[in-house]
């Protein structure tokens, strides 16, 4: 028997593990992890709390959701599915959630971003200086862009949903939320349907709202509720009367031609007045396009420069286009597969209205036809999710359970409009990818071919869209030649029938670089990476932000690809204008802030590369907090610098407090933390404390080998120092045999070009020497040293240091011309002869 | 004699039978926290933990039909938790761009510690309490149930408890000792089914 050694038999410690359970809920508000709740206060939507979050000690808001009618699966399904998209949000200027769920007695809740701060209404005593409101209100249509751009709308944007802290610093509350917690499953928007929030929101919501019209909302809703903002901040009124009964004001919404913000308050002006009333033109067409034009017109004034008139219409296709891939790449998780459905469908719906009205169709006819695809798609969406649903529990559906009958409702559903029809089986060709199911992938795309073959004779955007999904999924099921042909095709298409800058093409275009890329024909695929990023630039502007990222992420590819002189010339550029345009602390200057960091070091400047990520560290601690993951990461990266540019002492304390940080954020298993673990060890080594270090390192190197497998990037760092270390304990037999292994690994966990394979292979050949085995280095040094110069340049400690040893080594053997040779190379760059 | 309507033998049974998809539902109501707090102790967010059940069970689809239940080697549980373990991992290998580590840094390094063991027993635990809890609330009376919490688990002076729910001192240490006792032999039932 072994009684004692069963929890459950001993007394003391089955009550130990039953406080634990208890200790998980906190009084007052049941939610796990969260301790010390304090009431803040009371609304229409629910209770707000002050809280502490266990494992990070941050304080956070938690907004426990009224429960009227939330209680049913679809609604529950609805509130998470929005909820995961305003997750991913991460932005100064908007208040993070963290985290959403349900309390023990089955209400909704949300965790937030603490902020103390004043609505934006209160925070000017009297009437605000003109200057400062629009600087703060332009910051405040650049973080609703933001959201945009990642699919979310916020639909209730009003003075109190907007808090200024003591900084002047705007952050917009509540993102999403009046969707996401809208009671009705039918297809009403909470904003004008939830009773409690209804007189609360009135004053700015647009015509579209006002006419209970919720298919007609878009991002161009929050762009007019931006105008009511701003002309009530300069003019201390409403642009019409709203203080009627509820008829007269929803009649003034809808019809009221908005009082000029110059007529109340002259001091505004004409041109900040005609920004005003843009923003409030009451047909979504004639206002700014997107919050971002809305932004960008006040900032031009402010900066003295002429506002602008309307953009060219390709910019809403390319940023529709980015938006719709970003989703794709990240769709895993049944939730956002259900909303990509749904934005897809009603994109190719919009996309359709587009194509009908370039043909010039009666407007009666358009309104009528458009009125029934959406009414058609939106019963899909519901009727995909309903049969998906095991039972009313309102648990979450399979993935597996949604596509099958997907697949056969959309035959059914969507019978007479084509167009949607192929969109949805290509959606779910992307969805059975994404699960790695690529027959089914395969079948699905394949069949919206057929559709678009019998439908459109085999051309026009449907095709090429079609055509790119099968070409996505033939290439990750490992068929990148005919991926290629495919996606080929699906370009020229798409080329033929909205030209090379339309949506279609671009997503052709990005298939054909994923075929590229696993056909290992670099050169081609960067040169396509190129050409995104270029049309980007045309269609869009050098400075916009899809851009930025597209020219981030060609940067990103040349610094992987070892291309480093390409990488830093390219992404100082985007720093600097990144910098200007979005602001220094914003996390997209960061991306490409860390690459460049990472190209500089590799290159060996470490004068250019210290300053910046210190600055990027402070901005990150002062943004985000300093147990911030992302602080916490830049931590890590400062003290790898410090580290490696002879100040180990200072680095020690930053990254024992990163290694804390993390370990508390992510556990002790996460691969952040075994980078922190290996380079604290290796700040140990520098400040001369090698006791047990060996034995650590086998250790770390076990872990590593365990939960990331030998050809991960970070065990081949582990074995390289691991190695490393066997050699400076003298043991080179033990350490070339460790550094052979970590060669071999280090070829199929980087590609050709990168220097982290010849780097190893100068670790090996220098143990050889010191083992005495000279003329197996002469045999490996000479390519290591030519793909160093390759990678790194002439200048780097790695190229001298493997071409000095190697000429030294010719000379030794009776080669001096060759050592002399190499010896030019360190010089000039040139091909030795 | 045991609340419990379903045992986890009958369930792996019924699993491996394929198709009975009333299975598969009870089957993910049981063991849904216990991997999404496993998952979220080794630092996944909410969203990143949908994806590891969904994941969990995906794999789980395609094993069970041929799974062989034997109880003498403790087999699923190990199973499960090696598949929830890759899910999690396959998840933390999709780091942000920033963590970068820089070019062969050649020296030493101090070791990780493998916590993954006791923080799956950990959880395993938790997740017999919550189903063991189900069935004595089922079994105990209210007041009972109370006094075990606030004497037995909160350390609150039984004297107190007593009065305050009218109880003699004598029954709210008895209530306590009953519960425990009970908490014990239904864990002991569910950790011997398991297998």
């Amino acid at each position: 028997m072994e009684t004692s050694s069963n929890w459950f038999e001993d007394p003391a410690l089955l009550t130990a593990e039953v406080k634990r359970a208890k200790a998980v809920r906190s009084p007052g508000l049941h939610i796990r992890g969260y301790d010390n709740p304090v009431e803040l206060a009371r609304g229409g939507q629910g209770i707000v709390y002050r809280a502490v979050q266990r494992s990070t000690h941050r304080q956070v808001a938690v907004k426990v959701l009224l429960d009227g009618g939330l209680a049913s699966g679809v609604a529950q399904r609805r509130f998470e599915r929005e909820i995961d998209m305003v997750a991913s949000l991460r932005h100064p200027n908007i208040v993070s959630v963290y985290d959403s769920g349900t309390t023990d007695d089955g209400r909704l809740y949300l965790v937030m971003e603490f902020v103390e701060g004043v609505p934006l209404d209160k925070f000017w005593p009297s009437t605000p200086p003109m200057r400062e409101a629009l600087s703060v209100l332009a910051t405040v249509a650049e973080a609703v862009q933001y959201a945009h751009q990642r699919g979310v709308i916020h639909r209730d944007l009003k003075p109190s949903n907007i808090r200024v802290d003591s900084a002047g610093q705007p952050h917009i509350l509540d993102f999403g939320l009046a969707k996401a917690a809208s009671r009705e499953d039918r297809d009403r928007e909470a904003t004008l349907s939830t009773t409690g929030q209804f007189m609360g929101s009135l004053p700015w919501a647009s015509p579209e709202q006002a006419v209970g019209n919720p298919d007609s909302i878009d991002a161009r809703t929050d762009v007019y509720s931006l105008g009511v903002v701003l002309h009530q901040v300069l003019t201390g009124r409403f642009p019409y009367d709203v203080t009627g009964g509820l008829k007269a004001a929803l009649d003034n919404i809808i019809h009221a031609e908005p009082t000029r913000a110059d007529r109340i308050r002259p001091e505004v002006g004409d041109e900040v007045s005609t920004i005003v009333a843009k923003a409030l033109a009451k047909d979504p067409e004639r206002r700014y396009q997107s919050a971002g034009d809305l932004a960008r017109d006040i900032r031009r004034y402010l900066a003295g420069e002429p506002i602008e008139a309307k953009r060219d219409s390709a910019w809403y296709t390319l940023r529709k286009t980015m938006r719709r891939y970003r989703i794709v790449v990240g769709a895993a998780s049944v939730v956002l597969i259900a909303s990509l459905v749904a934005l897809l469908v009603t994109l190719s719906a919009l996309g359709e209205a587009r194509h009908q009205r370039d043909r010039a169709e009666a407007q009666s006819a358009r309104a009528l036809a458009e009125a029934a695809r959406a009414k058609a798609v939106s019963r899909f969406v519901e009727t995909m999710l309903g049969a998906a649903d095991p039972g009313k529990e309102g648990k979450d559906i399979r993935v597996v359970d949604v596509l099958g009958p997907a697949s056969r409702l959309a035959e059914q559903t969507l019978r007479d409009q084509p167009h949607a029809r192929s969109a949805v089986h290509g959606v779910l060709s992307s969805a059975y990818r994404n699960l790695q199911m690529y027959e089914e992938a395969v079948r699905e795309a394949r069949v919206a071919i057929d559709i678009a073959e019998r439908e459109f004779g085999g051309k026009g955007v449907e095709t090429s869209l079609a055509r790119t999904a099968l070409a996505a999924a033939l290439t990750d099921m490992g068929r990148p030649e005919e991926g290629l042909r495919e996606a080929t095709q699906a370009h020229a298409l798409a080329v033929e029938a909205e030209g090379p800058d339309s949506r279609a093409a671009l997503e052709a275009q990005m298939a054909m670089g994923s075929a590229l890329d696993d056909l290992q024909r670099t050169d081609e695929a960067l040169a396509l990476k190129r050409q995104i990023a270029e049309r980007a630039a045309k269609v869009l502007g050098p400075e916009a932000q899809e851009t930025l990222g597209a020219e981030g992420n060609l940067g990103r590819t040349y610094y992987v690809l070892g291309r480093l002189d390409e990488a830093i010339s390219l992404l100082e550029s985007v720093v600097e204008r990144s910098g200007r345009v979005l602001g220094p602390d914003n996390i997209a200057t960061l991306a490409p802030i860390s690459t460049l960091v990472s190209a500089y070091n590799a290159k060996g400047h470490y004068d250019k590369s210290e300053p910046l990520l210190k600055d990027a560290w402070e901005r990150l601690k002062r943004t985000y907090g300093p147990e911030s993951h992302t602080a916490l990461v830049y931590a890590n990266n400062y003290a790898v610098l410090l580290n490696n540019t002879g100040r180990s002492a200072e680095a020690l304390p930053i990254a024992e407090q990163a290694l804390a940080g993390l370990t508390d954020l992510h556990g002790p298993d996460h691969v952040t933390v075994l980078r922190l673990t290996t380079l604290i060890g290796s700040i140990h080594g520098r400040l001369g404390d090698q006791a047990k270090q060996l034995e650590w390192q086998q250790r770390a190197l076990e872990a590593a080998d365990r939960t990331l497998g030998r050809t991960h990037q970070t065990t081949v760092y582990i074995r390289n120092n691991y190695a490393s270390t066997l050699g400076a304990l003298g043991r080179y037999d033990q350490a070339v045999a460790e550094f052979r292994r970590c060669a071999e690994d280090a070829d199929r966990a980087f590609s050709a070009d990168h220097s982290m394979p010849p780097a190893v292979r100068y670790n090996l050949c220098k143990n050889l020497i010191l083992a005495g085995r000279e003329s197996e280095a002469l045999d490996i040094l000479p390519r290591a040293a030519e793909q160093l110069l390759k990678s790194l340049g002439p200048e780097s400690d790695w190229t001298r240091g493997a071409i000095d040893d190697l000429a030294e080594l010719l000379d030794k053997h009776g080669r001096p011309e060759d050592a002399a040779a190499w010896r030019s190379r360190l010089k000039t760059g040139d091909t030795p002869r | 004699m045991y609340a419990q309507t379903t045992t986890h033998g009958t369930l792996l049974a019924r699993l491996s039978g394929g198709g009975d998809s009333a299975a598969w539902r009870e089957f993910c109501e049981r063991y849904e926290e216990l991997i999404r707090s496993f998952a979220r102790r080794r630092g996944l967010s909410a969203s990143d933990c949908d994806d590891v059940l969904q994941d969990v069970m995906l794999a789980l689809t395609k094993a069970m039909p041929g799974f062989r239940y034997d109880p003498a080697k403790g087999k699923f549980r190990s199973y499960l938790k090696t598949v929830t373990l890759h899910a999690i991992l396959r998840k933390s290998r999709q780091e942000p761009a920033g963590a970068s580590l820089s070019l062969g840094d050649g020296s030493v390094s101090r070791a990780i510690e493998d916590e993954t063991e006791d923080t799956w027993e950990a959880e395993w635990r938790q997740y017999h309490l919550r189903t063991a809890m189900k069935t004595i609330r089922a079994e105990f009376n209210a007041a009972d149930l109370e006094a075990f919490d606030r004497y037995g688990v909160g350390g609150e002076e039984a004297s107190a408890v007593a009065k305050d729910l009218s109880l003699s001192i004598d029954q709210v240490y008895q209530a306590k000792s009953r519960v425990l006792k009970r908490l014990s032999q239904v864990i002991a039932k569910q950790v011997e089914e398991e297998g």
